[in-house]
């Protein structure tokens, strides 16, 4: 169920209309403690976070970026939508591993061939240009 | 949808995507000697999961429709520059 619908959901649960009366349906702590579970259960499944580093000699970043991790059957997948870069791997430490090694591959693939980039790719290199730092 | 990695490797064929080295984990579209789009790469065997096939699909610019269709062969490398040019992909 998407985070809207749910919160809908939740909306409707609270309230019921007739006419210009309102009468609540749950009480506040029911409403609150629900509302963690949802929260809870939406990311177990689905995170996102900051990272300061690409856990490099070469490359540092200019500045925080948000990456996703999400969960399947075991498997953490860690995405950098920006670039349409992710990665997966049994633990959360090994999918960021691999996704900044990924992310400093897809870098220097771009620069090093910079003439030849279709509209997409030129996109991606303009944007990691702005991240990424060379030491 | 979840499909294994062999079928990953069939689109790689079919589409004439490289992956540099054991070490890179995806592979560039090229059409004319320019980088189009990058796939994700998966060495090994067996399956994938589901949410990583939707990202790589995603990565293909295809649909579902379409992807079951470039797996199962019905849509060929000429099908998919056409479907690339419609979205001004190339």
């Amino acid at each position: 169920m998407r985070a809207v619908d749910t919160f809908s959901h939740l909306t409707m649960l609270k309230t019921e209309h007739n006419g210009n009366m309102q009468q609540t349906l749950l009480t506040s702590e029911q409403y609150r403690n629900l509302t963690k579970k949802i929260i809870l259960s939406i990311e177990k499944r689905h995170r996102i976070v900051p990272i300061n580093s690409l856990k490099s000699m070469k490359y540092f970043l200019k500045s925080p970026i948000y990456i996703t991790l999400e969960y399947e059957k075991g498997k953490v997948i860690a995405g950098f939508d920006d670039i349409e870069a992710f990665s997966y791997a049994d633990t959360e430490s090994e999918a960021v591993s691999q996704l900044c090694e990924e992310i400093i591959q897809i870098y220097e693939d771009m620069t090093e061939d910079r003439a030849n980039l279709g509209s997409l790719p030129a996109k991606w290199l303009l944007y990691l240009e702005e991240i990424i730092g060379c030491r | 949808m979840q499909i294994k990695k062999a079928e990953i490797e069939k689109i790689f064929g079919k589409l004439r995507l490289e992956v540099r080295s054991t070490k890179h984990r995806y592979g560039w579209f090229c059409f004319e000697g320019k980088k189009i789009l990058r796939v994700h790469f998966s060495h090994g065997k067996g399956d994938i999961p589901g949410r990583v096939s939707d990202k790589i699909r995603s990565q293909l610019k295809l649909s579902q429709k379409n992807f079951k269709e470039l797996i199962d062969c019905p849509l060929s490398l000429d099908d998919y520059v056409v479907i690339l040019k419609n979205k001004g992909l190339i």
